[in-house]
């Protein structure tokens, strides 16, 4: 068959798309640069009233890029490395188990009303609880030192999940349900065919904010921690008052915080493409 | 977002720092009343002469009439440290590491340490082991058991540098010697995660007292001294030197108050009133109980030097040097106008006294 004149080739599609991620590439790193700019201005030049105690960007960057840093710790250092190494395994851990415990959960909640009303009203109860307040029983409940690390930082990820998943759950229009019981769907179909993927943006969304809150809890965790860790090195900054270092160690959290949810991003992409296909087809 | 966008965000955030408040205020002019922020630590025993001051209001003395003091007291020195980089802080107390990290940050603010609140060699430098610990020939062999052993002490404070000192004499290689605050070393001891730590009174004592640690040494067995000193924001004492003066000459009373021991009772009163999840007993064990030479204990629980006297001076020689090899600070020696206790000798001279004030003896 003749293709149009306006049939977008696979050479022409794959550019078009180059082009839009280049684009938005730019865009984050317009942003990003904004950013350091308002530093450098409010810190740096104009050294103002509620910012000029701030370290400085240049004081930051060259720290964080020195060979010899002064507070032991740049790129160029083996414990960066150690660190963020440490912190990833920690918050992968704790969100990997946060996700199997927390869907199946919120699945149970959102599907049952008895299970919701055995367990929601508990749940609802410890959520607020901050993970700092947690530390002191962390330590005795659990053996060793990594184990109240992950369970920290495990808790608000726990959290976001499990109420995302219930959500969804709840979410889904109810004349579909109707409709498929009318259609003979039994408990496993309804499940596999409504549930699961009317639930899948929802529990998606939970996992986005799920490793986020993994990330920040971390902070409090690894006060625990004793040697390595992103959220360690920040305590240990406050404590020694070694302000470069907070700020090595928060970018450095940041960063990698953004790449794991990046990643989470992609899978979700990856695992509800029919629901953009068949909006795409509805439009 | 263009460059007008960027230089409104900018503008907006002067106008938004901009504290008119906090400018009109200032600390006034000599003579007249002040309000100021004192801080410091609730759980460190060479600095409970703040606790006297607080509860005596010994500055109302001295400081000119209507002057208001204001308290922060948290659990250690770091809120102190950046409450004082940030003029949330004007004076403050200090163990010695934490008021020599605050001197160096003298780009942010400049604080100098301005009178040294005591001087001793169990305050900071307390070694605690877990109750089933052997029963050590010596204070040296308890440190020579800690090889192999995992151990806790906060980084970059005086006991981090007596635990290290200690270690190298002894030869003693723990498999890990964790970072970790007062609070967590002691949930571990509870735990029994550790086999031992360095940290300081009250807690020391508190952490014996319940029984989940045991005193093993101190500096007293390896001749390490700590101290705490009084630190001052310079633009305080630049501005009213009158309040600088002042609050020494009040310090000076909540010293010698302290060190008569016909005191005990009242101190502990004033610091339990403030610390009530300490037992008396903990308080007291802290700073007026002589425990035996075997377990680190010394007759002088510590002395006041108030000034900087030469051995006052070495110590902190010796501990910026620590601070630097740790990476705690990017310098190896202090700046000489760092400590100025020219103010507190014209006090002493004043008052027809001499260095050491006094002390507090354990019994």
């Amino acid at each position: 068959m003749a293709r149009d004149k306006g049939d977008p080739t696979a050479f022409g599609l794959a550019s078009a798309r180059l082009a839009g991620m280049l684009r938005s590439l730019g865009w984050v790193a317009a942003g990003l640069a904004l950013a350091l700019l308002f530093w450098f201005l409010t810190v740096d030049v104009m050294a103002l009233p509620r910012f000029r105690n701030l370290p400085r960007l240049a004081e930051v960057l060259s720290e964080w890029a020195s060979t010899q840093p002064v507070y032991g710790l740049s790129i160029h250092t083996r414990e960066y490395y150690e660190h963020i190494a440490h912190s990833l395994a920690r918050v992968l851990v704790a969100f990997g188990l946060a996700t199997l415990l927390g869907v199946p959960l919120g699945l149970a909640m959102g599907t049952s009303r008895r299970v919701r009303e055995y367990v929601f009203p508990l749940f609802e109860i410890l959520r607020p609880i901050p993970p700092l307040a947690w530390v002191p029983l962390a330590i005795l409940m659990f053996r060793g030192t990594e184990t109240p690390i992950v369970f920290l930082t495990f808790l608000a990820s726990f959290y976001a999940t499990t109420l995302n998943t219930m959500l969804g759950v709840q979410s889904i229009d109810a004349s579909l349900i109707r409709a498929a019981k009318c259609l003979g769907a039994g408990p496993w179909t309804m499940f596999r065919r409504i549930i699961l993927p009317g639930t899948l943006p929802a529990i998606f969304g939970g996992l986005q904010l799920s490793v986020g809150v993994a990330w920040f809890s971390l902070v409090a965790a690894e006060m625990v921690s004793g040697e390595y860790g992103l959220g360690y090195i920040i305590n240990t900054g406050y404590s020694m008052a070694t302000y470069p270092t907070i700020f090595i160690g928060m970018f450095t959290l940041g960063i990698v915080g953004f790449a794991t949810s990046a990643a989470i991003r992609g899978v979700e992409r990856a695992l509800t493409q029919w629901r953009r296909t068949s909006l795409g087809e509805q439009a | 977002m263009n460059l007008k966008s960027v230089l409104s965000a900018c503008g907006l955030a002067a106008a938004v720092s901009w504290n008119p408040l906090a400018q009109a205020a200032g600390y006034g002019k000599p003579g007249e009343p002040i309000a100021m922020t004192v801080g410091f630590p609730c759980c460190y025993a060479a600095t409970w002469s703040g606790y006297v001051m607080k509860e005596k209001e010994l500055w109302k003395k001295y400081l000119p009439a209507g002057s208001e003091i204001s308290y922060n007291i948290p659990i250690a020195g770091p809120p102190i440290v950046n409450g004082m980089l940030a003029d949330k802080i004007q004076v403050g107390y200090l163990g010695d590491t934490a008021a020599i990290a605050l001197a160096t940050k003298n780009q942010v603010a400049d604080v100098r340490l301005v009178a040294t609140l005591a001087l001793a060699t169990d305050q900071c430098n307390v070694l605690l082991v877990r109750p089933d610990a052997p029963a050590f020939d010596s204070p040296q062999a308890a440190a020579k058991w800690l090889d192999g052993k995992e151990m806790a002490a906060p980084r970059g404070t005086c006991a981090d540098r007596f635990a290290q000192d200690m270690l190298k004499r002894e030869g003693a290689k723990p498999a890990s010697n964790l970072n970790q605050t007062i609070e967590v070393i002691t949930s571990n001891f509870k735990a029994r995660k550790i086999d031992a730590a360095v940290i300081w009174e009250p807690v020391a004592s508190q952490a014996v007292n319940a029984g989940i640690a045991r005193r093993a040494a101190s500096g007293a067995n390896f001749d390490v001294k700590d101290a705490a000193f009084l630190v001052m924001r310079h633009d305080l004492m630049q501005a009213r030197p009158d309040v600088a003066k002042a609050w020494l000459q009040a310090e000076l009373d909540a010293q010698l108050f302290m060190s008569d021991p016909a005191n005990a009772d009242a101190v502990i009163d004033m610091v339990n009133k403030n610390v009530p999840s300490f037992s008396r007993e903990d308080l007291r064990s802290a700073i007026y109980k002589r425990y035996p030479a075997q377990e680190g204990g010394a007759e002088v629980r510590l002395s006041q030097p108030f000034v900087f006297t030469p051995e006052v001076r070495a110590l902190l020689a010796d501990q910026t040097t620590f601070l630097h090899s740790v990476k705690g600070i990017a310098v190896t020696q202090l700046r000489e106008e760092a400590v100025d206790d020219a103010i507190a000798g014209e006090v002493l001279k004043e008052r027809g006294l001499s260095s050491p004030v006094g002390q507090v003896t354990g019994r």
